[in-house]
């Protein structure tokens, strides 16, 4: 049951999927409102939700079989996840051009297999050929920040 | 305009430079994520949406359909060369594709793949012309029930054809339709699921969506086995002609696998990568000798690859001819007109006749260019999979984040992007295919407004929305695929019980 504890996860979101619809106008079925349709997908979600759950519980083949990856493989996912959040969190404050620096430096040294002076140059080049092409042939406003 | 006429028409528009240029770029963009155990088509396809908008929706199309049915012939080369796919579609080449490469036919496989796919690819253009026209001319009976019950059934269809669980499949269908009620509401401007944010008031940008569930999480599946480098089976040009018997042995495949995949792409559901599992099934049951299969029977590599060809051009069938996408990349090709403004359905070929006509000869004239990328051209694809997949992973994801913040210069569009990557990289340990959550996106705002549209004219009356007769068969449709296997079981099972009990 542990390993399927993540059906229950999608019962919660449909659970709250459908309560935050109920409280959109829902019209009649002659004039039916905004909240009309996305009470229907509520409902069906939770129907569907539930009857995944069940076949969990029930042992019924439902997905996610498979065992947790090694700490280190977690690791390599973790510092990828943690590289995009870094990247978004940072772009307002110091641009595209030294964001997108740093993020393929950082990433492609901790993800491994590159030299530093390959690492320097990479990043380099991916952040200068993303933004000529984006911001400046596709006039993309990518942010600038204090430079 | 006549079929034949339209082709000429369609040849005159494809064969411009610029037009001839976006061809060449989209079967090149598409052989090399192909190729590359990455991105994949659909990722790059919503990668280059952006930079399509500052072209004509005629060369945007024809660019982004290259990129389409261009990744199928790249995704065969690494295949046969590496034993890895670079896209699902070619998963099943690999089975007896490497086994040739290791007995020094890999130019055979290679040459049988490109030339089957190129005739797939032609025939399925062939396809394209006689039935997007007639499908569209039945489509003119359509009003907003027909629309609700096409949406209906497709998304069905394509949850029982989607791998894995069906009910997992409709748990993606229904948060699909869920993303899509976020925004203003179209007929009253009803802010729904906004929280209070302007941005969100727009609704969420599919594109960010596919680059997450399909780019971002590719490449965190890719950092968690470690981005190892490639081991390359080498080729050499004068090895790429098949010997008689080898073209013997593909030619009946190669036509099988064409007309298969045309009729698998025309339905709902992950159509290319299904079209070369039913293409390899049927080569083997028809062999006379299966035991062949899987250590290197040709007809192995030519059926498969044939029908994931084919299937590309029968994919475009729907959505052009009834503006209904059955598929992730289909959406974001409706998704590419929608942004310049045409409406694919019955009257698209009759409004738009250079975009459609266009489209369709670029077709014909990409496969073609791939056929010449390749086969004299394999060496120089293979190369670049000798570059440190690190540095293409980490070059992918800053493609997504800087492509995802130019569809509307929006941070909320790169925390879109994170979110799915991570969801995306959540489904895939789950082993579940996200593609019913991506076409429900694209049909829930359609079925919501046609299913309005329906209750406001039929003044409440359901039996509007069910018992016409074109919706009734839709539904009836849908409901037998969806619910017959379980129903069959249950009846085998109820019958083995009860002679069980008589005996």
């Amino acid at each position: 049951m542990r390993g399927r504890a993540w059906t229950l996860g999608f019962l919660g979101a449909a659970g709250a999927y459908l309560a935050a619809s109920l409280t959109f106008p829902l019209g009649s079925v002659a004039k039916p409102g905004p909240g009309f349709f996305p009470v229907g997908v509520g409902v069906f979600l939770c129907l569907v939700a539930a009857a995944v759950t069940t076949a969990a519980m029930r042992g019924v083949p439902v997905g996610g079989e498979g065992g947790a990856p090694p700490a280190e493989a977690r690791g390599r996912v973790a510092a990828t996840v943690g590289g995009l959040v870094g990247f978004c969190l940072l772009l307002p404050w110091i641009g595209y051009a030294v964001c997108a620096f740093l993020f393929v430096a950082l990433l492609l040294r901790y993800l491994g297999g590159v030299g530093w002076l390959g690492v320097l140059v990479t990043a380099g080049l991916s952040a200068l050929v993303t933004h000529y092409v984006f911001g400046v042939i596709l006039g993309v406003p990518l942010p600038r920040g204090p430079f | 305009m006549g079929p034949l006429e339209g082709l000429v028409y369609g040849f005159g528009v494809a064969l411009t430079p610029g037009n001839l240029f976006a061809c060449f770029v989209g079967v090149l963009v598409g052989t090399i994520v192909g190729m590359l155990p990455g991105i994949g088509p659909v990722g790059a396809m919503a990668l280059l949406l952006p930079s399509t908008f500052v072209l004509s929706p005629t060369t945007a199309l024809i660019m982004l359909a290259g990129i389409y049915y261009g990744s199928m012939y790249g995704g065969s080369t690494t295949s046969i060369l590496v034993n890895v796919p670079g896209e699902a579609a070619s998963v099943v080449t690999a089975i007896d594709g490497y086994q040739m490469a290791r007995q020094g036919r890999a130019g055979a496989a290679l040459a049988v793949s490109a030339v089957g796919s190129f005739i797939a690819g032609s025939l399925g253009v062939l396809g394209i012309v006689l039935f997007a026209g007639w499908l569209a001319e039945a489509a003119l009976q359509f009003g907003p029930p027909e629309y609700f019950a096409l949406s209906v059934a497709g998304l069905a269809v394509l949850s029982r054809l989607t791998g894995g669980s069906v009910l997992v499949s409709l748990v993606m269908v229904g948060f699909g339709l869920a993303i899509g009620t976020v925004g203003m509401e179209p007929i009253s401007g009803y802010r729904r699921f906004t929280f209070g944010s302007v941005q969100l008031s727009q609704g969420l940008e599919l594109v960010p969506i596919i680059m997450g569930l399909y780019g971002v999480a590719e490449v965190l599946v890719l950092a968690e086995q470690g981005l190892r480098r490639s081991r390359i089976v080498p080729v050499a040009l004068r090895e790429m002609f098949p010997t008689r018997e080898e073209w013997r042995r593909s030619s009946w495949p190669i036509a099988r696998g064409s007309v298969l995949g045309f009729v698998t792409g025309l339905v709902p559901g992950p159509a290319t990568v299904l079209a070369t599992f039913l293409a390899y099934t049927v080569e083997r049951r028809v062999s006379k000798t299966p035991e062949r299969f899987g250590t290197g029977a040709i007809e192995g590599v030519a059926g498969p690859e044939a029908a994931n060809n084919g299937a590309t051009a029968g994919a475009m069938v729907p959505l052009l001819s009834l503006g209904i996408p059955f598929s992730p990349a289909t959406a974001i090709l409706l998704g590419a007109l929608v942004i310049h403004g045409i409406q694919p359905g019955p009257m698209f070929i009759t409004n738009q006749p250079a975009v459609f006509w266009g489209v369709v000869a670029s077709m014909y004239i990409g496969n073609f260019l791939l056929l010449i990328l390749n086969l004299p051209l394999v060496g120089v694809f293979v190369s670049i999979l000798r570059m440190p997949q690190a540095m293409l992973s980490t070059f992918v994801l800053l493609l997504c984040l800087v492509g995802a913040f130019s569809l509307s210069n929006s941070m909320l569009d790169l925390w879109v992007l994170v979110a799915t990557g991570l969801l995306g990289y959540v489904f895939r340990k789950l082993s579940i295919d996200p593609a019913p959550l991506i076409v429900a996106v694209v049909l829930g705002p359609v079925m919501e407004k046609t299913l309005r549209q329906t209750l406001f004219m039929a003044h409440g009356d359901w039996r509007l929305l069910v018992f016409r007769p074109i919706s009734l068969t839709l539904f009836v449709i849908g409901a037998l695929v969806l619910l017959g296997p379980p129903l069959a079981a249950a009846l085998r099972r109820r019958t083995r019980v009860s002679a069980a009990v008589g005996s």
